[in-house]
């Protein structure tokens, strides 16, 4: 196991959790009542990105 | 790329679209083959050289990118074009399952490369006590799924080529130049599977020439569908903002982008929710999935960086989507969205701007994508079949035994690669016209996402059996059978649909898109509810029935448990074996000399005698479990256990008896590593003491050396050097003793007296000892101790005194020059009443959390390396050994810029307890 296994599961377990109510739930269906536009698709796609920011920051900043 | 501020394309009416000559996009296609050929070949070369191009995170991340077929790059935009966002489910499944991978993907490179796994098949197969039947039956699922899948890659390519050559795209009557150019880039793609992706028997040696290639298609598809999206946005329009406000002023596109209140698409929780799961199983369980992502993977460190830029690739071939979609409608009409020519924007777009250099490069984006999603797939589902479908059936007529055939696996993979690429090429002929391209690629999701419950289940759950497995896979994959693939077939008008309306035989129950009655939900979703449910349901209940067999125990252990105890269970085997039958079966799937070189190795590493290869005394138990691992790495886990079992005598092992040998073997393995963590520890203290010795050392012989030199040294200098040379000799003397002395409290060997001790009068002793030093610092030191006094304890003054000593030296270095103040404070434990609290409180610096717990080991320092005050490094450790020698703990309390505070408390009553 990596050393820095313990700290990193519950870590990436929350953003699991997280990513899926917001990116996939009815959450998803709210952006809907920002348009008509680019709304929407901006909001989904900036919480894609933030899912992927939190993602990289956790993974990389282990001592794997 | 120009930035035009209004439209090139009047709007009002579809453009007739350019077409560019026949010879010079196939010739360009032939290139772009050739190309991958070179690439390929190029990094087999370098592999071979020891260079290796692929073994890195980056390359790991876009060889995952073959996930984007044609069914990203075409299929998407045309998705976009009905339902406006309703394509990204597909993509934020994937993200979702890699915020996982660090934890999953891992597990399954881990058991895959333990156990030589090279398929998914394999995988499932191989947990559930090496089942030859499920081997077969995912192999058979996953054909069955795939197929159309190949055949959707190859129509993409087809319809990409007919719209560039001006031939007409949704005509059954395609132009036979383009289809014979489909059969041709079919049969060039074959060759290139079988070229790099079946160059080893052993599947678990990776194929790096195609890995490097299918990241090289990853790259240019991602840079050709950004580049017109790019064009679209800035060189059609005049950037985002125009293309939306027009899309907004045409109401059947508007809808689109607009909420449900006011005429948009409504949001289905539900199908997105489907779609999402579909595609997080999807990105893990599809046969190329499995190939980049677990066989071909180089090193476990990869999946961390992959598994974040993985998703950014997927966030960014997805960010023009919807432009395109918009740009498409506008350009061709609303109308466009449902005769299926949004599914060629890509295409379309830049041809009727007069883009046709752009055109070419989207039609090659696009042919890389399909290609490299071929490539891919076939080369994985050959492995399948070969070994899970062909070769038992050969063993079963005895053709395998006691012939050569280190050739045999490898033909028949070619073989199948033409026919798999063959029989995709006809579907595409025949049935290609049947579906849209995103309903082909979602009944395929479905029917991987069937291996989900025996494989997630397999991993993390030792209560999983064969039977479990099977059945809940065929009541999933008939579920999946009736619910989506025979609607979606008879949707095509191949069969009667009247079972849609009335189910099987008339029973409205069993309507296949509203069975038990649930109606109303969009058909992938309720397919997918249904499918898994029972499938679930049935994993776990059938596995429930009976407890697992010896066999599936130890296979369940391997994987459970890969990361610990899983090991050895491996390593359990019982019977008899001669070594000459295990070369000689080994040798005739990889050849005698490798075979004889792997026992070889493998005997070394056991630390057995050597034996030669013609041995016909028994063999190492151990030996037949690595024969058995080796040659499922060849010809598939279900396999190999039957060949292995033909040369052996095997003795029925009872669960009980593998979870004894494997407690044993672990507790075995726990006392080796703990062994082995001494003598690192060892190795680390004799680093650091050496390292120690030599600074003083340095300075010693430096100074000494220069004295000899010059001897016209003025006396002044020569006095100072002296003084440096009596001061590193003082430090060297002190650094020895305390490393003696550290060794006999560790080895037991330390004198401890035995008296009265009086902490108090202690305490004095050890101001009056320190005074000096904090004179010469300009710090103040005063003594706190409470009114009451105080019983004297048993333990060795001159010890305690070392201690008091060394916490108060230490305050006097860290404190502030001039300005420092240090308190000793000595007093009963509020609370504990039989326990005696020695403090020392200082002004200094502090030291920071993460290195508290360093001061107190060995040669560790706290503070700034630059500003760190001369000492051993050993102080601590050594005090604090004294202090629980004495039943006592010596701890530290501080944060920084409010001092440090080290103290110990020491029990009153308490005698002397030995360790």
């Amino acid at each position: 196991m990596d050393k820095s296994e313990p700290m990193l599961r519950p870590r990436l377990l929350a953003l699991f959790a997280l990513g899926l109510v917001l990116l996939n739930l009815p959450l998803v269906g709210l952006w809907w009542w920002v348009g008509p536009g680019w709304g929407p698709a901006l909001g989904v796609f900036a919480v894609w990105a933030g899912v992927i920011g939190l993602l990289a920051a956790l993974l990389e900043r282990g001592d794997g | 790329m120009s930035l035009t501020p209004a439209p090139l394309l009047a709007l009002a009416s579809a453009p007739a679209l350019a077409s560019l000559p026949a010879a010079l996009v196939l010739g360009a296609a032939m290139a772009w083959l050739l190309l991958l050929f070179a690439v390929a070949a190029w990094a087999d070369r370098r592999a071979a050289q020891g260079r290796s191009v692929v073994a890195n995170a980056w390359v790991y991340a876009l060889s995952m990118g073959v996930y984007c077929t044609a069914w990203t790059y075409f299929g998407s935009v045309g998705r976009a074009a009905t339902s406006g966002l309703g394509f990204l489910p597909i993509y934020l499944g994937p993200t979702l399952a890699m915020v996982l991978a660090w934890l999953v993907l891992r597990k399954m490179v881990r058991i895959a490369r333990t156990l030589r796994i090279t398929s998914i098949a394999d995988f499932i197969a191989s947990r559930h006590g090496r089942s030859r039947t499920l081997a077969g039956a995912v192999t058979l699922l996953a054909l069955v799924g795939v197929l159309p899948y190949l055949a959707l890659q190859l129509k993409a390519v087809a319809s990409a080529l007919a719209v560039l050559t001006g031939t007409p795209v949704h005509s059954a009557a395609v132009g036979a130049g383009v289809v014979d150019a489909t059969l041709l880039i079919a049969l060039v793609l074959a060759g290139f599977a079988m070229a790099f992706g079946t160059r080893h028997l052993d599947t678990t040696e990776r194929h790096e020439g195609l890995v490097a290639a299918i990241a090289f298609e990853s790259v240019v598809k991602l840079l050709a569908f950004v580049a017109v999206g790019v064009f679209v946005c800035w060189g059609m329009f005049a950037g985002p903002g125009d293309l939306m406000a027009r899309a907004l002023a045409v109401p059947e596109i508007a809808r689109l982008v607009s909420p449900p209140a006011t005429g948009g698409p409504a949001f289905d929780a539900a199908q997105w929710f489907a779609l999402v799961l579909l595609a997080g199983l999807s990105v893990l369980l599809l046969p190329r999935q499995f190939q980049v992502m677990v066989v071909e993977n180089v090193s476990e460190a990869h999946i961390r960086r992959a598994a974040w830029l993985f998703p950014v690739y997927l966030l960014a071939i997805n960010l023009f989507v919807l432009p395109i979609a918009l740009a498409g409608l506008l350009v061709f009409g609303p109308g466009a969205a449902t005769s299926g020519a949004a599914e060629t924007f890509v295409l379309t777009l830049p041809l009727a701007a007069g883009a046709e250099g752009l055109a070419l490069l989207a039609c090659i984006g696009g042919l890389s994508a399909a290609t490299g999603m071929v490539i891919v797939e076939v080369t994985a589902v050959s492995t399948m079949v070969c070994n899970d479908l062909v070769l038992p059936l050969l063993l079963r007529s005895r053709y395998l035994a006691a012939r050569d055939h280190s050739r045999t696996p490898l033909v028949i993979r070619r073989v199948v690669i033409l026919l798999l690429l063959l029989l995709g090429w006809l579907y595409h002929r025949v049935a290609g016209e049947a579906y849209a391209l995103v309903s082909i690629g979602l009944i395929s999701f479905a029917a991987v996402a069937q291996f989900a419950p025996a494989f997630f289940g397999g991993m993390y759950w030792k209560g999983g059996t064969q039977a479990g497995a099977l059945a809940g896979l065929a009541a999933g994959a008939l579920l999946w059978l009736w619910t989506l693939l025979l609607p979606a077939v008879a949707k095509s008008g191949w069969i009667d649909a009247g079972f849609l309306v009335d189910g099987a035989f008339g029973w409205a129950w069993t309507r296949p898109e509203a069975l038990l009655g649930l109606s109303g939900w969009d058909p992938m979703a309720h397919a997918v509810f249904w499918s898994l449910l029972l499938n679930t349901g049935l994993y776990v209940g059938v596995s429930l029935l009976r407890p697992p067999s010896a066999a599936e125990a130890a296979q369940a252990m391997r994987f459970v448990d890969v990361f610990g105890a899983g090991r050895e269970a491996g390593a359990v085997w019982r019977g008899r074996a001669r070594v000459v039958d295990l070369v000689e079966l080994l040798g005739r799937f990889l050849g005698r000399e490798r075979a004889a070189a792997a026992f070889e190795a493998e005997a070394r590493r056991l630390a057995l005698p050597p034996r030669p290869p013609d041995d016909e005394a028994d063999a190492d138990p151990r030996l037949v479990p690595f024969a058995e691992t080796q040659l499922a790495g060849a010809i598939g886990s279900a396999s190999a256990r039957v060949m292995v079992a033909s040369v052996v005598q095997e003795d029925r092992l009872e669960t009980a008896d593998l979870l004894r040998v494997v407690e044993e073997a672990s507790a075995l393995r726990q006392l080796n590593e703990r062994l082995q963590s001494l003598d690192r520890l060892k190795d680390d203290f004799m680093s650091s003491v050496t390292h120690e010795l030599r600074t003083p050392l340095t300075g010693i012989r430096a100074m000494t050396e220069l004295m000899r030199d010059d001897p016209e040294m003025a006396p002044a200098q020569r006095q100072q050097f002296l003084g440096l040379v009596v001061a590193e000799s003082e430090r060297l003397s002190r650094l020895v003793n305390q490393v003696l002395d550290m060794a006999k409290i560790e080895s037991g060997h330390a004198d401890w007296q035995s008296a009265e001790v009086d902490l108090g009068a202690l305490c004095d002793q050890a101001l009056a000892t320190t005074a000096e030093l904090f004179r010469e610092r300009g710090a103040v030191v005063s003594l706190q101790r409470s009114s009451e006094p105080l019983p004297r304890l048993k333990a060795d003054p001159d010890r305690l005194l070392q201690v008091l000593i060394n916490l108060l030296s230490n305050a006097a270095k860290f404190v502030p020059a001039g300005s420092g103040r240090v308190e000793l404070r000595l007093q009963r434990l509020a609370g504990a009443p039989g326990t005696v609290r020695v403090e020392v409180q200082d002004n200094g610096p502090g030291i920071a959390p993460e290195q508290q717990a360093l001061v107190f080991e060995k040669f560790r320092q706290g503070g700034d390396a630059r500003q760190r005050p001369q000492g051993t490094g050993l102080g601590l450790p050594i005090s604090r050994r004294i202090v629980e020698h004495f039943g006592g703990s010596l701890w530290l309390r501080s944060a920084p810029g409010q001092g440090a505070c080290f103290g110990f408390d020491l029990p009153l009553a308490a005698e002397e307890t030995p360790r």
